[in-house]
């Protein structure tokens, strides 16, 4: 079942086009890795999937077009974590997980039970339940990541929209993130996700979308995207790639400098 | 602290609060510049001594009422302002809501009007308060970047504060100066009942619209994005709690000139038991409001002083240091 769809979505900046005509559709269960380099108009198109900024083209989720949910309606279908997401308030950990349940509750009412328990799973799944009590500003970066994730989470959305996730963590934290989206993705949901690590995205996502320029390169399989001719194409450089237990790793190994000529 | 005892605590502390504000009402019903100790005062009260049930129905309980509304607006409108803008050191002056206020009032005095019908005053405060409002709300319709707003609020305080010392400047003789400048000063003395009827609709109105904030103000402490992925309307947001800022604190001002210090404060005295989720501070920082102004105002009027304390000056000489205090402590804890 596709989840989202979206076709020839445009936005611009301050008069400047930065997103220009890209296309992509996710299906439940799936995971899709929006690369390409700094720039290229992954962050701005992401927040435009999550109908954070105004754009031209359709985008739809479950079949329904974005422009005709209303606010709650959206907030329950799409789960967003902005880049560089942080607290402006040391709030408790629970209480951070619990802003998840936002676009469930009425207005004045304490949570339900249904909001507990989905906020006790967040907590569970992302194994930071014996924090729960801790203040946001005395975590650890790998613990106040899982916080933002379980926040996430805890919308129980069928659509989740990550922007680099896993920025700025050690190598043990982007994998359990990446662990942790990819299970989620696994129970139904579809998962879109900013990424730079081009290892993690080919291990990691069914679907990946090349972007340069806020226009497409390619679409498809991490096989038929990270290809030689991509990667020098889009971010100048060149890679190591191989197999490792029947999973692709691709290394950048070397820029290319302004002077040197791209292979064909 | 499992989230049980989390919400015991928020109750507790609310209804600590409580008793506190009926224990200063009483105290500054039966307390006062008269030769009689509380004990005799109720005494007097209940045989129906005519004199004292003047002194304390129709002079102190106008001002111990008003003490409590303005303290309590104040507050809630310090705790609504420091979520809406992330930021600990926002407080309801900042938005340039009372200087503006205080200039409407200072014109009303300025041009007579106050001597012609006793709502002039009160009146032309109000109208200062909802114009400074109206040039936020178009500022802030264009950019509800925090930072933008807080620049806003200092320009329209800034003129406002300009204007008000032109008018002072200006002044036709000694006397409306004092009286303008006394009224600058902020005090709870001599507010009859018709003050708090006028001050009352606005405030509830302001109060309703920042006590429904709560929820979005949480969520904002996700960032703009975030809070609107969550379903937060920004703009409506924005709008609820600058209104009702307007609204409490332009009624507050029109009614006692301009009281500083206490919205800044009462948030903070709460978090280190309360946390920091702003709906939890919204309703105990209204409380916490009208106990610190009750209680400045019981020591103005008991500190034997050759005139009368203004009760804006004591908030603010109590007001900095602890300010002082909260610029250090927060450039410690500063991420």
């Amino acid at each position: 079942m596709i989840l989202l769809e979206a076709d020839q979505i445009r936005v611009a900046l301050a008069g400047r086009p930065v997103v220009n005509g890209v296309g992509l559709r996710v299906a439940a269960g799936q995971m899709l890795a929006l690369l390409g380099p700094n720039g290229a108009g992954k962050t701005t198109l992401l927040a435009a999937l999550a109908g954070l900024r105004p754009f031209q083209g359709e985008i739809r989720i479950q079949g329904r077009s974005l422009a005709r949910l209303n606010r709650r309606e959206r907030a329950r279908v799409l789960a967003y974590l902005p880049q560089g997401q942080t607290a402006h308030w040391p709030l408790t950990v629970r209480r951070l997980v619990e802003l998840g349940r936002l676009p469930h509750q009425a207005p004045w009412h304490s949570p339900a039970a249904a909001d507990r328990l989905a906020v006790a799973s967040a907590l569970e799944r992302t194994g930071i339940a014996a924090l729960a009590e801790r203040p946001f500003d005395t975590l650890s970066g790998g613990e106040r990541a899982r916080t933002l994730l379980a926040r996430v989470l805890a919308v129980e959305a069928p659509l989740v929209l990550a922007d680099e996730p896993v920025a700025s963590l050690d190598p043990y934290h982007q994998l359990r993130v990446m662990e942790l989206l990819r299970d989620h993705a696994d129970t139904g949901a579809a998962v879109i996700i900013v990424l730079h690590d081009l290892t993690l995205a080919a291990r990691f996502c069914d679907e990946l979308v090349l972007l340069r320029d806020g226009r497409l390169v390619a679409s498809g399989t991490p096989r038929s995207v990270l290809t030689t001719h991509h990667l020098a194409d889009t971010y100048r450089v060149t890679a190591l790639q191989g197999e490792y237990e029947s999973q692709r790793y691709v290394l950048p190994w070397q820029r290319y400098s302004r002077d040197r000529e791209y292979p064909g | 602290m499992t989230a049980s005892t989390d919400s015991q605590r928020y109750r507790q502390i609310s209804l600590g609060l409580v008793v506190l504000l009926v224990g200063l009402t009483v105290a500054g019903l039966l307390l006062g510049s008269l030769p009689l100790n509380p004990w005799q005062t109720l005494l007097h009260l209940l045989d129906g001594d005519p004199r004292l049930a003047v002194i304390v129905l129709e002079i102190r309980l106008p001002r111990v009422l008003l003490g409590l509304l303005v303290g309590a607006s104040l507050g809630l409108s310090g705790a609504a302002l420091q979520g809406l803008l992330r930021n600990p050191l926002a407080e309801p002056g900042i938005l340039g809501v009372s200087a503006s206020a205080g200039l409407g009032a200072v014109l009303a005095l300025y041009f007579g009007l106050a001597r012609v019908t006793v709502w002039a005053l009160p009146g032309c405060a109000l109208l200062g308060a909802l114009l400074a409002t109206l040039i936020l709300a178009l500022l802030a319709a264009r950019d509800s970047n925090p930072l933008s707003l807080i620049l806003a609020g200092v320009a329209v305080s800034s003129l406002a504060i300009a204007l008000t010392s032109l008018a002072l400047n200006l002044a036709p003789n000694p006397l409306a100066l004092s009286e303008m400048v006394l009224w600058l000063l902020g005090s709870l003395r001599d507010r009859g009942l018709s003050d708090v009827a006028l001050a009352i609709p606005f405030m509830a109105v302001g109060w309703a619209l920042l006590l429904s904030a709560g929820r979005e103000l949480d969520a904002l402490t996700l960032g703009e994005d975030a809070a609107r992925s969550l379903g937060v309307g920004i703009g409506w947001l924005h709008a609820r709690v600058i209104g009702g800022t307007a609204l409490t604190v332009g009624a507050a001002t029109a009614v006692t000139g301009t009281v500083g210090f206490v919205g800044l404060i009462a948030p903070h005295l709460l978090r280190p038991w309360l946390g920091y989720q702003p709906s939890r501070i919204l309703l105990p920082a209204a409380l916490t409001g009208a106990a610190l102004l009750a209680a400045a105002d019981l020591a103005v009027r008991l500190i034997p002083t050759r005139q009368e304390l203004m009760l804006g000056v004591v908030t603010a000489l109590l007001g900095v240091p602890f300010f002082v205090h909260l610029l250090l402590y927060t450039r410690r804890t500063a991420p």
